[in-house]
């Protein structure tokens, strides 16, 4: 077993790769987890809203003003966020000021703000999105057996680890108590009271809260969702083949507080104990 | 024993470029510079890592249609297509210039001992090309490189991007008139990292590993230091004359013989000197270059810099309005053009960094030579003169032999 780790995306990344071909030697192996490693770096510096030289940046000062353009997995990002925006009736939204307020052109591959003050915040599902890609590059050149993880928060297990039936994931201190086991899936946890410094000792908000009544009744949004912040803890792992989508709609859930009819069927949720 | 002096009359009696004419306040323009010209097609020869991190800054241009790409790999051509969808793909690069006539600018980021070929076919087909730095592995090569461009009627441009940051820009006359007499010059690349890649279809890992042998490779020393090395040939307007160097392999002791861990010490003709430091076993403090003078110090950081007074150094006029920093213990200026007003802008965050990359600002240059004229940012002679000075680092380095530069 290989470990690589990097910090990116203010919190580490680590990768158990297992070499599981024969011409997999070891150098080769690691040369190949520092792709996927560079898959990760590459990410972070495109999709921090940190600083100012990154691509989001970049987005966050131009799109208002004139469409800007994306690569195909940077589309297939916002795409998904857009679903899950829909879906979620709102409950999860990139976007600050307004909600949903930006048009992805799938001809072009461009992508423009509808308003001035719309800004977008990436947050975990740009953690999942950087995972994926990094499993995707794990694929590509031949790896088939690997748990990917990203803050412990998010993570892909590639295959099966020798000897078991899965990549068991705790999601607890005592790692028996609550678990997921990963098989060529990914998933990610959110917990609003992860971080009881933050506002109301929530870190995770719901963004229809925020928005305005025009933006509320924004098209796509089949019903008027509800403006209340979710008070009581909450904490959920959803599991699915992306960690992008599983990102996204663990944050959905702990401010919906229930799987809504959109849910996809290609995932699973499940709501945790609310003390881990 | 110093080694023989490489070509003292050419490198020697020439020095870059004219270093006055940069007013402290500089124009704003050069942080968010625009394109004049729409609808300018451009290639990328050569999608690996530097090739893609080309596309991923083309694309904010969106006066740029990258319509072509080249590789021999068909996977890396494959990964690059993902930012560039309607660019026609091709696996040579002779190929595309005769197919495609209308590209008029072409980024050339093959590995470097590949440049070469590649170049001198883009200007004798007449087109505009930016080349990645260093521009070759070979003294030979870089002369040669740097006459086809004399006598080339296209734009060519070296891609030592220092020289197109506007903070390097800011920074470059600030180490004579702030600075004052040099003392030292410091400049290090720590990153943790084996360098080797694997292989990709129908290719040797030897190939794919072009930076690990020894036969093609100029080494940390001319591969990533070059680019540093560059920053105080400008700043200076000279090169050293001595080169000392040693390295090892500390981490990775894989059956490769190319240092992962180097020092290089390079020595001007009155005694200044700058140490250089690289290796791939450690990431702390990772890229910057120090310049130290009697009245302060620069540490420029590619997207970041500073100015450190001396308590005893004369304040200047400016000083009263530029943004300050506390940077390592240290109250540090930031050397940001119009630093003031991208802060009432809200573009100023996390440590008045520049809103986009290096690369960006050279693509930008560059293009902006092709389209408006403007002066050449880094003429393929002044990027010669770096990568020659990055290929005698890596000699020393391999020798364990002082290199005299233009010295005999």
């Amino acid at each position: 077993m290989l470990r690589l780790a990097t910090a990116a995306m203010g919190t580490r990344f680590e990768f158990a790769l297992v070499a599981d071909r024969d011409d997999h030697s070891t150098a080769r192996l690691r040369a190949v987890g520092e792709q996927a490693l560079e898959a990760i770096g590459d990410w972070h510096r495109r999709l921090t809203r940190f600083e100012p030289d990154s691509w989001l940046c970049h987005l966050n000062r131009t799109a208002a003003r004139e469409p800007v353009r994306l690569d195909e997995a940077t589309f297939a990002l916002f795409h998904d966020a857009q679903e899950v925006w829909r879906a979620s009736g709102g409950a999860f939204d990139i976007t600050r000021g307004h909600g949903n307020a930006l048009v992805l052109d799938d001809t072009d591959l461009t992508l423009r703000f509808l308003h001035d003050d719309v800004s977008v915040d990436l947050g975990g599902i740009g953690k999942g999105h950087a995972l994926d890609c990094a499993a995707e590059c794990l694929r590509g050149y031949g790896v088939t057996r690997a748990l990917l993880q990203g803050g412990t928060s998010s993570g892909t297990g590639l295959g099966r680890p020798p000897g078991a039936g899965g990549w068991r994931v705790g999601l607890a201190p005592d790692p028996e108590r609550e678990t997921v086991d990963l098989v060529d899936a990914s998933f990610a946890v959110s917990d609003n009271g992860s971080q009881p410094d933050a506002p109301l000792g929530r870190h995770i908000v719901d963004p229809r809260a925020a928005m305005s009544d025009a933006a509320a009744d924004a098209p796509g949004l089949k019903t008027r969702p509800p403006m209340a912040l979710p008070t009581e803890r909450r904490r959920v792992v959803v599991t699915g083949p992306s960690a992008r989508v599983a990102d996204a709609w663990s944050t959905a859930l702990v401010v919906l507080g229930a799987v809504p009819p959109g849910f996809p069927g290609a995932y699973h949720a499940r709501f945790l104990r609310s003390e881990p | 024993m110093p080694r023989p002096p490489h070509d003292r009359r050419t490198f020697i009696t020439q020095t870059v470029g004219a270093l006055s004419g940069l007013a402290l306040m500089p124009d704003p323009s050069w942080l968010l510079p625009t394109l004049r010209s729409q609808g300018v097609r451009v290639a990328v020869i050569g999608t690996g890592r530097q090739g893609r991190a080309i596309l991923t800054e083309l694309q904010k241009i969106p006066q740029i249609e990258v319509a072509a790409l080249c590789d021999r790999s068909a996977a890396r051509l494959e990964t690059a297509r993902t930012r560039a969808r309607n660019a026609e793909v091709f696996s040579e690069h002779r190929a595309l210039l005769d197919a495609r006539p209308d590209i008029t600018a072409i980024m050339v980021a093959t590995p470097t001992h590949r440049h070469r070929a590649i170049v001198e076919d883009v200007m004798a087909a007449g087109r505009h090309v930016f080349c990645e730095a260093p521009i070759a592995s070979t003294v030979a090569d870089c002369h040669a490189m740097a006459a086809a461009a004399a006598s080339a009627k296209t734009v060519c441009h070296a891609g030592f991007q220092g020289r197109s940051n506007p903070t390097y820009r800011r920074a470059q006359p600030l180490v004579r008139t702030e600075l004052r007499d040099l003392v030292s010059m410091f400049a290090q690349w720590h990153r943790k990292t084996t360098w080797r890649v694997p292989a990709g279809a129908g290719e040797t890992e030897q190939e794919a590993n072009w930076r690990l042998d020894p036969a093609v490779s100029t080494g940390l020393a001319g591969e990533v230091g070059a680019q540093q090395m560059d920053v105080a040939h400008w700043c200076r307007g000279s090169y050293p004359t001595r080169i000392t160097g040693r390295g090892g392999v500390r981490l990775h002791k894989d059956g490769r013989t190319v240092a992962d861990t180097i020092a290089v010490d390079l020595i001007w003709e009155d005694g200044i000197v700058m140490r250089y430091e690289a290796t791939l076993a450690n990431s702390h403090g990772g890229q910057f270059e120090l310049v130290h003078g009697i009245n302060g110090s620069i540490r420029l950081a590619w997207t970041h810099g500073w100015l450190f007074k001396e308590a005893d150094a004369p304040t200047q006029g400016w000083e009263v309005y530029a943004t300050r920093q506390d940077v390592l213990d240290q109250e540090g200026i930031v050397l940001i053009a119009d630093a003031t007003q991208l802060a009432a802008q809200g573009q100023l965050q996390s440590g008045a960094s520049l809103p986009h990359p290096s690369l960006y600002y050279a693509l930008m240059d560059f293009l902006k030579s092709v389209t408006e004229g403007a002066p050449v940012a880094c003429s393929f002679q002044d990027g010669a003169r770096s990568s020659i000075v990055g290929i005698l680092a890596h000699e020393a380095v391999t020798t364990g032999e002082t290199v005299v530069v233009g010295g005999g």
